[in-house]
């Protein structure tokens, strides 16, 4: 009998492992193997259809002297400043409105969810540009309304902030982790805090924000994450520019690669990125003990 | 059974990405560079006529040359009922990028069409096109270019389809507005007197037109036409130019700008990327007048545009000694080295530039021909455009040299483009930026040897 359970557990991991070999497949071949190669190419001097030669630490070296690479990384610094309070605030704002009992508000929730269905595509992007350049639809109404027009696009000033807001439109699925997590709060706080004395503003800040920050942290990691790896807004919207104020790391990486094909040099550029995005992480990670409510601790 | 069925729809699924991250291409299998023949001598027929083929090929375009394409194509196979030609029109923007990593992923196309400006980077990069040098295809029609545009003197990475030149166009009713006389003698200062007469007397409208290209266009231009000399020194791989110079053509830039002969930066900026004049509303719409381009560019821009347009010379400094006009390729045709049909493709290749029936189809698509038999053939058939004929016979007559191999390098245009643009902004002086720019291309120049 015993032997028989065991054999049936065997078959049933075995089972299992076999269900996996497709995903463990699409890991090795699409993610670990093309991640350690770049390793190894970042310490040659590899062009797009030659070259290969070991050269050591000299891409590394080298990144650390080109005038690009620090003009990126503001720009991808400033991004992500000005990307990811504003997009988790938006997104926090809406859930907060969502999770009110309002007739149709189920037809409200799909409505604004909408832009994040959208928002991620070439075309939005292309949109984006026609909508906010020089003679677009936001100058002309603004123009209409007796304002001046503002060089959304042409002024480095602004463009970082147009690009950002393109991000934040698609504040849908942080949205809805808000509004999830929202839900989860039990009403019983509220009703105790209200027989207490407290106010809106003192329920928002002192059980629904602590309610809620697991889901904040989580939003804010994966958020920052992705205004890191930003690309298709900037290489669409402005091609990195006005004076490289939107010239994100993104770009500085698919230039090298594609346009100047210094494969070798832009692996290296990766690996700079993956160790920067992975400190950020961890430093909010880090923090999260200061200001994430855990009900189990 | 419900494990065995689930065994084999797991096997199934493996399969599946299996078989999705094998090549696509038909071709590509034997795409690496191990078999293919040596530089000038193509693949051996690996067919006969019964075997079926499937040839690739690729082009950048608008509508009216996808359609020219497809026609010559569809034409072709009916003659070769056993060979199979997929066109692959893809859109200018980062056509290269996609090119280059086709290329060095093994799933390039079999015919390609390549810009000249490429041909130093291709070379750098390995020739990784067939090489027309001393055949395989008869081009002994085809009209006088330098050798640099195709590559260099042992290295034609393509066959010209068409001619090419700079030219400033013009929109002929903003000419007469603002009482602008147009002419092949007009100067990088006459550009300068008019364009501040233009803006001084309607403060919306500016006489110039330029994109990033362009404005990189005018600094080999602008340095060629002062020193005598390129830019670039391509034997030292260094910048020839003193701070001096290049300081000038900066104040050039600043001048441009600060006399409205171009539009306020803000606004330009926004355009940097589009290939085109008749792409920008204000050129539509008569706002902005005049424009450098490539006649290749005519026939879109001509469709587009609702007014007149004239043609002049690119403009010339006062007593310069190299105009830095010359012919150049519309486009090259290159064979892929790594494609197993290499043969098959020169014969598409041949017959697509010489054949009658495939020129009449292409017209001026592709620019006035460059096989000078097919440009006669289309002049005899009436198929001729006063403009590009008029830009090409005005460039000729002041011939000076060949663009230099770098001169379209895009890690160093990338760099000078940045160095303008902060001198259009007003974030940097004149001589600043241009010994930063110096320096930049300098620095970036030594990883180039």
């Amino acid at each position: 009998m015993k032997h028989k359970r065991k054999s049936y557990n065997y078959q049933r991991s075995h089972v299992a492992y076999v269900y996996l070999i497709p995903w463990m497949i699409g890991l090795v071949v699409f993610q670990l193997y093309p991640f350690l190669y770049s390793l190894v190419l970042s310490f040659t001097d590899k062009s797009m259809l030659t070259g290969g030669r070991f050269i050591g630490l000299q891409n590394y070296v080298a990144i650390f002297k080109d005038p690009n690479f620090k003009k990126s990384l503001v720009a991808t610094l400033a991004y992500v400043a000005i990307t990811v309070p504003l997009k988790l605030g938006f997104a926090l704002f809406i859930a907060v409105l969502c999770n009110q009992k309002l007739k149709g508000i189920g037809f409200y929730r799909t409505i604004v969810y909408l832009p994040s269905v959208l928002g991620g595509s070439a075309g939005v992007a292309i949109l984006w540009r026609a909508l906010f350049s020089g003679r677009g639809l936001v100058n002309s109404f603004l123009t209409k309304i007796g304002l001046k027009s503002v060089p959304w696009l042409g002024s480095p000033n602004m463009a970082s902030f147009t690009i950002a807001l393109l991000a934040v439109w698609q504040f849908g699925s942080s949205m809805v982790l808000f509004l999830a997590a929202l839900k989860q709060i039990p009403r019983s706080y509220y009703e105790a805090a209200k027989m207490d004395g407290a106010g809106a503003v003192t329920c928002f800040f002192k059980i629904t924000l602590p309610g809620i920050s697991p889901i904040i942290q989580f939003n804010l990691i994966m958020q920052t994450i992705n205004a890191f790896q930003e690309f298709a807004a900037p290489y669409l919207i402005t091609g990195g520019g006005p004076l490289k104020s939107t010239y994100l790391y993104s770009m500085l990486l698919y230039d090298n690669a594609f346009s100047f094909m210094k494969m070798g040099y832009a692996s290296a550029l990766s690996w700079i990125f993956f160790l920067i995005i992975a400190v950020v992480t961890l430093i909010i990670f880090g923090t999260s003990k200061f200001w994430v409510f855990n009900e189990n601790e | 059974m419900k494990k065995a069925l689930a065994l084999v729809i797991a096997v199934l699924m493996v399969l599946s990405i299996v078989a999705c991250a094998s090549p696509a291409s038909s071709n590509t299998a034997s795409n690496s560079d191990s078999g293919t023949p040596a530089n000038n001598a193509p693949a051996a027929a690996t067919s006969s006529d019964s075997e079926n083929i499937t040839l690739h090929f690729t082009w950048w375009g608008g509508d009216a040359r996808n359609a020219a394409t497809y026609e010559a194509i569809n034409a072709y196979m009916a003659k070769h009922p056993n060979i199979t030609i997929i066109g692959e029109p893809v859109s200018w923007d980062s056509y290269y990028e996609k090119m280059l990593t086709q290329l060095s992923g093994g799933t390039a196309a079999d015919i390609i069409q390549a810009d000249y400006k490429w041909a130093s980077d291709i070379v750098l990069q390995g020739m990784p096109f067939l090489n027309m040098k001393d055949g395989p295809i008869d081009y002994s029609a085809w009209a006088e270019m330098p050798a640099e545009y195709a590559g260099n003197k042992d290295y034609v990475m393509g066959l010209a389809t068409g001619i090419n030149v700079k030219a400033l166009w013009y929109n002929k009713e903003f000419f007469e507005k603002f009482n602008l006389t147009p002419s092949d003698d007009w100067s990088w200062k006459t550009i300068l007197e008019a364009g501040e007469a233009v803006n001084k007397a309607d403060p919306n409208s500016h006489l110039l037109w330029a994109n990033s290209d362009n404005l990189n266009a005018f600094m080999q231009s602008y340095i060629l036409q002062l020193t005598g000399k390129h830019m670039i020194d391509t034997e030292n791989y260094k910048i020839t130019c003193s701070v001096e110079e290049l300081t000038e053509y900066f104040n050039y830039v600043k001048a441009l700008f600060d006399t409205g002969t171009l539009p306020p930066i803000e606004d330009l900026v926004v355009y940097e990327g589009l290939a085109y004049a008749s792409q920008v509303p204000e050129w539509l719409n008569g706002q902005w007048g005049m424009c450098m381009t490539y006649a290749s560019n005519t026939l879109q821009v001509l469709n587009d545009s609702t007014f007149e347009i004239g043609t002049m010379l690119y403009p010339v400094m006062e007593g310069a000694t190299d105009t830095g006009i010359s012919m150049m390729p519309t486009q090259l045709l290159c064979v892929n080295k790594a494609s197993p049909y290499q043969k098959e493709a020169l014969d598409f290749v041949e017959w697509f530039l010489k054949d009658e029936e495939a020129i009449t189809i292409s017209g001026l698509q592709r620019g006035i021909p460059a096989n000078t038999e097919a440009a006669k053939l289309l002049e005899q058939n009436g198929v001729t455009n006063a403009i590009i004929n008029e830009s090409i016979a005005v460039a000729a007559k002041h011939a000076g040299s060949a663009e230099g191999p770098f001169d379209t390098n895009a890690e160093l245009n990338a760099a000078a483009l940045d160095y303008i643009y902060q001198v259009a902004y007003g974030v940097l002086t004149p001589e600043k930026a241009a010994s930063q720019t110096i320096d930049a291309m300098n620095a970036i120049l030594a990883t180039l040897k």
